[in-house]
């Protein structure tokens, strides 16, 4: 008697495990794991290009020049889908190692993003662009003389706003003045100057104006105002910029390949 | 030529900038057709250093052609004409670069 009851305990304590074991089984099967429930992961980006050259001017009886131009490297890592961060690394026979790109990036949304650190102004079409997408194997001179042998990469924190739905995009910037390649430590002040572009979407492109406002490394009055046009018609390309302003320009003589 | 430009000089920098008022523009015209790897450009460029002095200008015309040999290289070919009225002497370009990109 004490030894069958035992065996019925030990039975329903067997059966009782055994349901526990198979709830799981016999409940409704839990839906597949979504995209949106998962965690991001993080993705890294490497890009870069390699340029040479071969080059000559009239009339100079010179025999014509070979350039390891440069090697561009571009680093990026989307944390989430929020938070990234970038770099942008140049070597060239002249300046074999140097950082033009340092930034974080916080994207709030589709439409709103806000990026801090070091990197190119938000100015007109040309300068923003890397040299490995422009059509002529130089920048213009416009943009050289104001702008790229200037003003190309600085320090600061600029917002982005550019809703997917509406034609429009708006960029606005503040900035040390202090170019990137410019020696920071002998120069006397720091600006607060701002940088605006705000552009509208067009075929094959966009229009835009751009501003930049406030003080070079020696402190004299800086003021660029400008337009840009990229479109395309059929399968042509059109291009346009130009540019008003004053203060810290470079000689035209200056060429830039860069 | 240093009388017509207020000059800064920086030391640091080794570079001379004009404290001037100055504007420019450019317009590069370039055609593709689809389904083809050939890209003749022209651009015209034009800058003046500094608008308050007279006889100043930097044109330059440009003629190339970008052969796209797949997504990664590009071969360019390029002549530049210059006309620099600050700088007579300034001689026009030609050249040819080839780029990879990964």
């Amino acid at each position: 008697m004490t030894a069958s009851l035992s065996a019925c305990r030990l039975f329903i304590w067997a059966a009782a495990l055994l349901v526990v074991l198979a709830l799981p089984a016999m409940s409704e099967p839990a839906p597949p794991p979504t995209a949106a429930s998962l965690p991001t992961p993080v993705k890294w980006t490497v890009n870069g290009y390699v340029q040479a050259r071969i080059s000559d001017t009239t009339g100079d009886h010179k025999p014509l020049v070979f350039d390891a131009k440069r090697l561009y490297i571009t680093f990026r890592v989307d944390v989430d889908q929020h938070i990234s961060a970038g770099a942008l690394v140049s070597g060239s026979p002249v300046n074999p190692f140097n950082i033009l790109e340092a930034y974080g990036e916080y994207r709030f949304n589709q439409d709103f993003k806000a990026r801090a650190g070091e990197y190119r102004l938000p100015f007109g079409y040309e300068l923003p662009l890397s040299s490995s997408r422009l059509i002529t194997l130089e920048r213009s001179q416009v943009v050289t003389a104001f702008l790229y042998k200037n003003f190309n990469f600085e320090r600061g924190a600029y917002v982005y706003y550019a809703p997917p739905k509406l034609p429009y995009n708006i960029s606005l910037g503040v900035v040390d003045g202090i170019p990137v390649d410019y020696a920071t430590s002998s120069s006397s002040q720091s600006a607060k100057n701002v940088v605006a572009r705000a552009g509208y979407n067009v075929p094959g492109g966009q229009i835009g104006i751009s501003a930049y406002a406030g003080k070079g490394p020696q402190a004299q009055l800086l003021q660029r105002t400008g337009y840009d046009v990229e479109t395309t018609f059929s399968d042509f390309t059109l291009l346009s910029e130009g540019i008003i302003g004053r203060g810290r320009v470079i000689p035209h003589s200056d060429r830039c390949d860069q | 030529m240093g009388a017509l430009f207020p000059t800064l000089t920086d030391a640091t920098n080794k570079a001379t900038y004009f404290d001037s008022r100055a504007k420019g523009m450019y317009v590069t015209l370039a055609y593709q057709k689809k389904g083809t790897a050939y890209q003749p450009y022209v651009r015209y460029d034009n800058f003046n250093p500094n608008t308050d002095a007279a006889g100043l200008y930097y044109n330059r015309y440009t003629a190339g052609l970008n052969y796209y040999i797949n997504n990664n290289n590009k071969l360019t070919v390029e002549y530049e004409k210059i006309k620099d009225g600050a700088n007579p002497t300034v001689k026009n370009f030609y050249g040819a670069q080839y780029q990879v990109s990964f």
